[in-house]
């Protein structure tokens, strides 16, 4: 190959427009040693990017290390709980413990109210059950001297009868003599 | 998949993504904590690795991701080519054109390239993926990725030309 012919592939190959084939020619080309000086600069680049193009990891435990990796996410996969989790979970178990202390008290105090209230009330009830025998037991006091005025009544009757009877005994006795049973009430 | 199958197919991917990681993050033990990390995740991946159409493009992938990832949340010192312009320009006194110091001088260009182009350029020209595979990978189409590709060369070759030249100079 010439060095006009590589003139041109340089200039293609700087546009981004060589093929793979190409720029395969292009190295070796440049690495055989055997180039003009002022193509100095595009042998320095052949020479430098095939040599990296050679370089190997440096790390020789690179797999050992993968293989401790992947056998900790194992670990990680038999016991899912995670230390963060942990500690989210102690939080979440002294809230709900703190919660509960709370709902115990309250309930405690909730009960010793009802419990003063129902006092309260039993008394109350007391007071108006005996408020309400005593109202009764007055009542019937106030009652007891309206059964006197039945047996007044009854008197009254009595003494009517008697009228009547004393009136029909006179008109037997005296047949001439006429008087209403009204005048001659005593 | 098994381990056995994992082993087969994923490892021999350990090298590229090495190499892809340490491009992109600059630091050798970063890259090889990301490729770790990239291995554990199509590890925990592997019942639906047969799904996907090429397992070595979503491990680049995911290397690529992880990397940018960890660039984000490390805030990692991604000196742009401004900053780097004394480095270029200003060689060492006693500066030696040998291997590891093209290698070092040409990865350090490319680690001051915009994410996209640096990932083009490794791709391609480190690693010789195909534009197709890496239109795949990045989600770009071919003629982006060309564009994109030539600026990229371009920038790399104009530093070296700029460094050769002044060593010239200084000779």
């Amino acid at each position: 190959m010439t060095f006009n012919e590589i003139d041109t592939l340089l200039e293609k190959f700087y546009e981004g427009l060589t093929s793979g084939e190409e720029e395969k020619q292009l190295r070796e080309f440049f690495l055989s040693g055997k180039y003009p000086d002022y193509m100095e600069a595009d042998a320095e680049y052949f020479l430098g990017v095939f040599t990296m193009s050679e370089n190997t990891c440096q790390d020789d435990d690179f797999e050992k290390k993968f293989f401790e990796r992947i056998s900790e996410k194992r670990i990680v996969k038999i016991h899912p709980v995670r230390p963060r989790f942990v500690f989210a979970f102690g939080i979440a178990a002294s809230i709900l413990i703190l919660i509960g202390l709370f709902l115990t008290f309250r309930y405690e105090k909730i009960r010793k109210q009802e419990l003063q209230t129902n006092a309260t009330l039993e008394m109350t009830y007391h007071k108006a059950e005996n408020a309400l025998l005593l109202v009764s037991y007055g009542l019937n006091t106030g009652l007891e001297p309206l059964s006197r005025l039945t047996v007044l009544n009854k008197g009254i009757d009595d003494m009517q009868r008697i009228f009547i009877f004393n009136k029909y005994q006179s008109l037997i006795s005296n047949p001439d003599g006429i008087s209403s049973p009204s005048t001659n009430n005593p | 998949m098994d381990l056995q199958e994992f082993k087969n197919k994923v490892f021999p991917l350990k090298n590229r993504l090495c190499r892809l990681a340490k491009q992109i993050l600059g630091d050798e033990d970063d890259a090889c904590d990301v490729v770790q990390d990239a291995f554990v995740k199509l590890w925990d991946r592997r019942e639906k690795l047969d799904e996907y159409r090429s397992v070595e493009a979503l491990a680049v992938v995911m290397t690529r991701n992880l990397c940018l990832d960890r660039i984000k949340s490390k805030k990692h010192n991604t000196n742009r080519l401004d900053n780097l312009k004394d480095d270029v320009e200003e060689p060492s006194m006693e500066s030696q054109h040998d291997l590891a110091e093209i290698v070092g001088k040409i990865r350090q260009i490319i680690q001051t390239l915009p994410e996209q182009q640096k990932s083009i350029i490794h791709l391609r020209d480190i690693e010789g993926y195909e534009f197709n595979e890496i239109a795949s990978i990045l989600n770009m189409n071919e003629n982006s990725i060309r564009v994109n590709l030539s600026r990229a060369r371009k920038k790399v070759r104009e530093y070296l030309v700029k460094n050769k030249l002044y060593d010239l100079q200084r000779n």
